[in-house]
């Protein structure tokens, strides 16, 4: 089948769906009534699913939580409540003839929850029990309850088998995201992110064409497109780790996906909310080897955070929107500020009695500034002061030791240095969402989903004169030398997907069979615009002495087609299977559709009779197992798969040279996982226990394999490799105490993790991160953890002198063996909840080059021999190099990332007109944990190319995450 | 028209409205692909068979390829020029070992240079092999200036390298059949040029193949050719202020200000013979200069021992030297090593220079930059006097000589390496891709004749901050004359 044929009958395949979707069709004794309210703080909860199971009743709760099930025969019934976030709670009830009942419902929140309706990887809406595989859900209390202002720093403690690293303090920056190993060498680890049903933008690491203030390796100061996705107005959120769970988003899906849901409104009453927050960021002085680091550089940097929400409707449409502006000072001395402005709209409408459409639009404009980090060199503050460097400019690099004049006299000048940097980012980001639903029969439902994500990101840097002669690059009287760069990146991800449901049953058998074709495309342009000799004052590209410009395209069009089937017996045996077929612009021409097949079963072992016989409700009441196997696939970089030529300008001409060597059999990489796992609920519900253990391999890994050099061209992408990831993931939830007065709730996983690159496919070693193989690098080796260290290691005889060295050294790894999350949760009353979370994690190491650089030059650490020292007393130290393994750590920690206490007024107690005022205290980062003698979060681990992998592994000048504390009141009308 | 309304229509009729509702949708779907058809993708980049059915591709890739030359040297002489005696880098960009010299064949740096060499020769094959055949327009001028530049690949891989294939995927070749194959490709280029600039740089080319492969009847022909030709030709490398590349050893010696690559104390004189008088500014390389030929001539009378012959050379080599160009140059930006490098070097006129511990100390071999204005040679230049060649009187005294002049004059355009012997391995990436390549291959360790000083003894001088003396721990030219019967040095001898 030809390129176009499919292109065609996929597109058309679409558009038949959607204008299917879009065709119409047609279609009491007593009633329930009552309101949700929530247990902290009493008020009302919206959205709740309240419903009759036998009967095929359900109905939603209003804003102010008020519910009604018309219809209700008479008799004894079990009305159910549901909603994510909250415990599931019935009531049995008997309602008479023509009776109008009243029927209150109470709800408590639960951290873990096992049956859930969850969207992500299923199609449509199914109940997570029927599911074979895991989702985790962060509900909407949840992410109103995070201090967080990004959506990778709220995931860092809400998602407890997946590591996030905010590896940078500067804002914006990028992160890394670590689920179930790095399944990639050549792909980015960051999930797949859809905003209602919409892919969008999920770059976490540079662009091809960016502002580079930190040398060779970004991180510290690469703009991530994950930390300006609108936060506001956000339902809830899921999360599936990848393998069979993401089968059915095919080529795009390896490393899990994150769905976000937004909030569309509920009929009643037009509820309103305001919320302010104040507070401060400061430095984490543990975080640096000098103390006075802390006091030099940064300082307590003002936050500020104001929010409106706002929501209502009546039976045929719904509303709700939020928006926000959030201000920082910065916490380094004149230096990364950010501002952001960010709003989000829902609606919901039924066009017709069986169609409904739902839309979500979002806007949100950031700005950072930015500052010099890692190894940029010249001035690059950290490295000047951590890594002893600032001797160079005359300055006393023992901080230690300095006199109170040395330091003062050095902050004047790191005060007027950090002055004179002038870089900064502003991105505007619209995200749009339009998804229709046909309820075409009452076990037939239709979905469609179109919608964008528009990202512009725009970054500049200004390097003065005047800079460049203050910190010693030019001399006294340069008027030349000046530069300005300019980079634009434009993003616009476009999203279709039409699908349909149908749900079965008949005696002990129900089937739900889901089907449906989607396609995105990426279009990424981006344009960098540079000039030299600019005069001093000027900040725009015109009119300097020289200019330069460049520019990068890419494209990308995934298209497939996906149908699963959802088998159950007794509603206690269940049995899913399911395929994707995918095509994708990035495959070889010789490469057709690929296909991701699934199958899993999972068994409600709760539910059989003899297990209920044999061990009593009260200890335990739940038990699920569940096991899989499924297929997910990474697509290749757009346009690699074509051999081109390469031209570039050279004295003032057009020349041709190698371009890239193509790939007519470039395919995705496939990650092959299988899954057991199950869940158990205990001691009348107060401990909840859940397991998993995966093994994945990834197969046909894409790997840059380096050319023989006598071919005279570079590297070519290749599916040559197999990485193998296993572990296991133990999660539990425990109500320790639990009363009409007093709850506290323990929470906490342990996960572990072995990665392997079982096979380089003959492919010789290649870096993936870090610097140089005579210096230290993160590389890809075939039977070594995906990015491990080398470098050259050397032993030492007993005089300190060196005995041995030996170059290329496995010294260690970036990931970790065990990880985990805690978390403790206490509620006073129905009005005060304290709570705290943390992760930690062993077995993981790290190099610091602030260290390396630090022997170098001659300043003593005392985690090295004394023998070394004596023997190499400096101030250079020649043989630095060589000893590069005496400079890889064990990162061990336990990082607390929030501590938190809310207040709920009781009603009334303030004012009449307001249905609830919340007061909060937060702090985030407050205080940690760690086993190296550097912050082992502080880590410069940028990725060698755009969309390339990045594993961390290097402290190299990179600042440190801030701590912060915050103070908020938010207040319901 | 509410669609639900089909349900209570009779049958009949619901299927030909459906029909017509199901064409109709049909016809404007069909429509809608054409209009929002978002499944196309267009590579902005042009491939390879696009590339060659279009006008004057020989050309542009000519041009490709002679970027490609200035980037392969730009890799060679940064590298290169780190190994040998004339610089040190003093910071921690560039390579942190060569200085050592540790050359690994690991080394990302080895690799680098590897590759960039076998970029050129590649280059210019394919644009001989396929580029060229597939182009009417392709002219006698742009085959004879391919074949010049995959000469000159091949005579760099025989120069810097142990061995090197000389194809895609081929077997080491030693240095002997790599000159081989340049002297071929010169040839070829001189048969079909009719640009005399272009025929006396493959003549010169040729002259100094067939010095590095010791053929010294054949290098001293061509030497003399050149002589007689063209005495002061210059064929250059040139580098872009706009889109690059860039001189890199400008940037180490001038534009970073930062004191990166500092020279061998009696050097200074000739620092930094790049710079950059305009914001971006970039300073050519010479690939080949019309002095070789006599440096050629005069080693070859010596290998006779003919020192009077050698002495009339260099003479005249003096006054070539002397009719090249000097500038006068902003190098305040210099502190030599005071801003926080390694070693603190010599940076005022007062300082002389002893080239070793034995040896006489001389003046007017530091520059005092912090003043003002320095003149520095930008082409060739020499500390070298007539009177320094009267008194040579034997053969070693005049060898030493001509390679006193030859750092001197090629100082930063990568020579120096090679003259000391030392020859770079094959990249271990080569070994492990190539069948035909051996991990266990001889070819994979260096040269590094046991006459070179190991842990920076290259570099190393005696100098403390404000004395007026700098005193060389080795003079290598000396080593060099010391050992010239060694195979890795002086060819003729």
């Amino acid at each position: 089948m030809s390129v176009h044929l499919r292109r065609f009958l996929s597109w058309c395949g679409v558009v038949a769906a959607l204008s299917w979707g879009t065709a119409l069709a047609a279609q009491q004794p007593g009633v329930i009534q009552g309101r949700v309210t929530s247990q902290f703080g009493g008020g009302p909860v919206a959205d709740v699913q309240v419903g009759i199971a036998s009967l095929g009743l359900t109905t939603l709760s209003a804003a102010d939580g008020s519910y009604r099930l018309a219809g209700v025969p008479a008799g004894e019934h079990i009305v159910e409540t549901q909603r994510i976030g909250y415990g599931r709670t019935t009531q049995t009830v008997t309602v008479t003839a023509g009776q109008v009942l009243t029927l209150d419902f109470t709800l408590t929140d639960q951290a873990m929850e096992l049956d859930p309706l969850v969207v992500t990887g299923q199609g449509s809406e199914i109940s997570r029990r029927r599911l074979s595989t895991n989702i985790e859900v962060i509900s909407n209390e949840m992410i109103d309850a995070s201090p967080a202002t990004r959506l990778d720093q709220l995931l860092q403690t809400a998602l407890p088998s997946v590591q996030v690293r905010l590896t940078s303090g500067q804002p914006g920056a990028s992160s890394v995201t670590r689920g179930r190993g790095p399944v990639s060498v050549s792909r980015s680890t960051t999930p797949v992110i859809y905003v209602d049903g919409v892919r969008v933008d999920n770059l976490n690491g540079l662009a091809e064409l960016s502002l580079n203030t930190s040398g060779n390796r970004r991180q510290g100061t690469q703009t991530s497109s994950i930390a300006d996705i609108p936060l506001e107005n956000i339902e809830r959120i899921e999360y599936v780790p990848g393998g069979a769970a993401t089968t059915l988003y095919g080529s795009d899906a390896a490393n899990g996906v994150i769905q976000i849901f937004t909030k569309k409104g509920s009929p009643g009453t037009t509820q309103l909310s305001i919320e302010s927050e104040l507070g401060w960021e400061a430095p984490v002085e543990k975080a640096f080897f000098f103390p006075q680091t802390a006091d030099l550089l940064y300082r307590n940097g003002l936050t500020q955070q104001y929010r409106i929400t706002g929501s209502g409707g009546n039976d045929r449409t719904t509303w709700s929107f939020g928006g926000s502006v959030h201000d920082r000072e910065g916490y380094r001395i004149d230096n990364n500020a950010s501002r952001s402005y960010q709003a989000r709209t829902g609606l919901t409408a039924q066009l017709r009695d069986n169609l409904r459409y739902s839309g979500s639009f979002a806007f949100g404009y950031n700005h950072y500034e930015r500052s010099r980090d890692g190894n940029a060199g010249g001035y690059t503050p950290l490295w000047l002061l951590e890594g002893g460097r600032i001797f160079a400019l005359g300055f006393n690099n023992k901080l230690n030791e300095a006199s109170s004049q040395e330091i003062e006299d050095l902050r004047d000048y790191l005060t007027q240095a950090e002055a004179l940097q002038n870089y900064r980012v502003n991105v505007a980001r619209f995200q749009m969402s339009h998804q229709f639903a046909w309820d075409a029969r009452d076990d037939l439902t239709f979905n469609a989903t179109v919608g964008l994500d528009h990202r512009s990101n725009n970054e500049r840097g200004i390097e003065t004169n005047e800079f460049l002669i203050f910190t010693g690059v030019q001399p006294d009287g340069t008027d030349d030398r000046g530069s300005i760069e300019q980079y634009d990146r434009r993003f616009l991800g476009l999203t279709m997907e039409a699908g349909g449901q149908h749900r079965w049953e008949k005696g002990p058998l129900s089937l739900v069979t889901s089907g449906g074709t989607q396609l995105f495309r990426d279009d990424d342009a981006q344009s960098e615009r540079v000039a030299l000799n600019v005069r001093d004052g000027s900040e725009t590209v015109r009119g300097a002495g020289t200019t330069q410009a460049d520019d990068y395209f890419i494209q990308l069009v995934n298209y497939g087609v996906y149908v699963q089937q959802n088998w159950g017996f007794y509603d206690k045996y269940f049995l899913d299977l399911g395929i994707r077929a995918d095509g994708n612009s990035a495959f070889g021409d010789e490469v057709g559709l690929q296909y991701y097949p699934k199958v899993g079963f999972s068994y409600d072992l709760g539910a059989e009779q003899f297990f209920q016989d044999a061990v009593p409700a009260n200890v335990i009441s739940n038990v699920r197992l569940r096991g899989n196997y499924g297929v997910a696939g990474n697509f290749p970089p757009p346009f690699v798969n074509d051999r081109t030529v390469g031209f570039a300008s050279y004295l003032g001409q057009q020349t041709a040279g190698f371009g890239q060597p193509g790939n007519p059999d470039l395919k995705p990489e496939k990650t092959h996982t299988l899954e057991v796992g199950g869940e158990l609920t205990a001691l009348s519900g107060r401990v909840t226990l859940q397991f998993n253990w995966y093994d994945a391999k990834t197969k046909d890994a894409l790997f840059q394999v380096p050319l023989s050099p006598s071919t005279g061209e570079g590297t070519q992408l290749r599916n040559v490799g197999e990485i193998t990831n296993s572990g296991t993931e133990f999660r539990f939830v425990a109500d320790v105490i639990r009363n009409d007065r007093f709850t506290a709730r323990l929470t906490g996983s342990y996960n572990t993790l072995n990665n392997e690159v079982t096979d380089a496919g003959g492919s010789p070693v290649f870096g993936i991160s870090g610097f140089s193989s005579s210096t230290v690098e993160t590389v890809v080796q075939e039977g070594w953890p995906v990015g491990a260290l080398r470098g050259t290691a050397s032993t030492l005889n007993a005089d300190g002198t060196i005995a041995e060295t030996q170059l290329l050294q496995y010294l260690g790894k970036p990931l970790p063996d065990k990880f985990g999350s805690l978390g403790f949760e206490v509620t006073l009353g129905d009005n005060l909840r304290f709570n705290a979370d943390a992760d930690w994690q062993t077995g993981a190491q790290l190099h610091s080059f602030n260290r390396q650089f630090r022997y170098l030059y001659g300043i003593d650490d005392p985690e090295l021999p004394d023998a070394l020292l004596t023997a190499n007393p400096g101030p250079i130290r020649g043989n630095w190099l060589n000893l590069t393994n005496f400079f890889v750590e064990d990162t061990d920690y336990l990082r607390f990332r929030n501590i938190a206490v809310n207040y709920i007024l009781p009603q009334g107690t303030l004012a009449s007109w307001s249905d609830g005022i919340e007061l909060g205290l937060a702090m985030q980062n407050p205080f940690g944990w760690w086993s190296s003698s550097f912050d082992p979060e502080s880590d410069h681990s940028g990725a060698a190319s755009q969309g390339a992998a990045s594993v961390g592994g290097f402290n190299y000048g990179s600042d440190p995450s801030p701590r912060s504390f915050l103070a908020t009141i938010r207040v319901r009308f | 028209m509410r669609l639900h309304d089909f349900n209570f229509r009779p049958a009949s009729m619901r299927s030909s409205t459906l029909t017509l509702f199901t064409a109709l949708t049909a016809t404007f779907g069909l429509g809608a692909c054409d209009l929002f058809d978002p499944t196309g993708v267009d590579n902005p980049t042009v491939t390879e068979e696009t590339f060659l059915g279009t006008p004057n591709a020989a050309a542009s890739w000519t041009r490709g390829v002679e970027r490609q030359l200035a980037s392969t040297i730009n890799q060679v002489v940064i590298g290169t020029e780190v190994v040998s005696d004339n610089v040190f880098n003093n910071r921690t960009l560039f390579s942190k070992v060569f200085d050592i010299p540790q050359i690994d064949n690991s080394d990302f740096d080895v690799l680098n240079i590897q590759e960039e060499v076998h970029a050129l020769r590649q280059m210019a094959a394919h644009g001989i092999d396929v580029v060229v055949p597939g182009d009417d327009d392709a002219t006698d001028e742009i085959r004879a200036r391919l074949h010049f530049y995959r000469a000159f690949g091949h005579l760099l891989s025989a120069e810097l390298f142990v061995g090197l294939p000389g194809e895609p995927q081929g077997p080491v070749v030693e240095p002997a059949t790599h000159y081989s194959l340049a002297v071929q490709d010169f040839e070829q280029a001189r048969s079909i040029s009719a640009d005399a600039a272009l025929d006396n740089a493959a003549l010169l080319g040729i002259a100094r193949a067939e010095y590095g492969a010791g053929n010294r009847a054949a290098a001293v022909a061509a030497a003399q050719q050149i002589k007689s030709a063209a005495p002061d030709m210059i064929r250059w490398v040139e580098y872009d202020n706009v889109d690059g590349p860039g001189n890199s050893m400008q940037f180490a010696v001038y534009d970073s200000g930062q004191d990166e690559f500092q020279p061998l104390p009696r050097l200074d004189f000739l620092f930094p013979k790049y710079y950059s008088e305009q914001a971006g500014d970039q300073s050519s390389i010479a690939l080949l200069k019309g002095e070789e030929a006599y440096l050629i001539l005069a080693e070859a009378a010596l290998a006779t021992g003919d020192v009077g012959g050698a002495r009339t050379e260099l003479l005249e080599l003096l006054d070539v030297v002397a009719s090249r160009p000097t500038a006068q140059i902003d190098d305040r930006g210099q502190s030599r090593g005071r801003q926080g490098g390694t070693w603190i070097y010599p940076n005022t006129s007062n300082v002389m220079v002893a080239a070793s511990p034995t040896a006489d100390a001389r003046s007017g071999l530091v520059l005092t930059r912090e003043g003002g204005l320095v003149t520095v040679p930008t082409v060739s230049g020499t500390s070298v006097t007539a009177d320094m060649l009267a008194d040579a009187s034997t053969v070693d005294d005049m060898l030493y000589l001509v390679y006193l002049m030859r750092q001197e004059i090629f100082v930063l355009e990568g020579r120096r390496m090679t003259d000391l012997g030392i020859r770079l391995p094959t990249a271990l990436d080569e070994a492990l891709t190539n069948p035909n390549v051996d991990q266990g291959s001889p070819a994979l360790t260096a040269q590094i004749p046991s006459f070179i000083p190991l842990n920076y003894g290259l570099d190393g001088f005696d100098y403390d901050d404000g004395d007026t003396l700098a005193v060389i721990m080795h003079d290598m030219n000396a080593v060099l004359v010391a050992n010239k019967t060694s195979t890795a040095v002086l060819p003729f001898h």
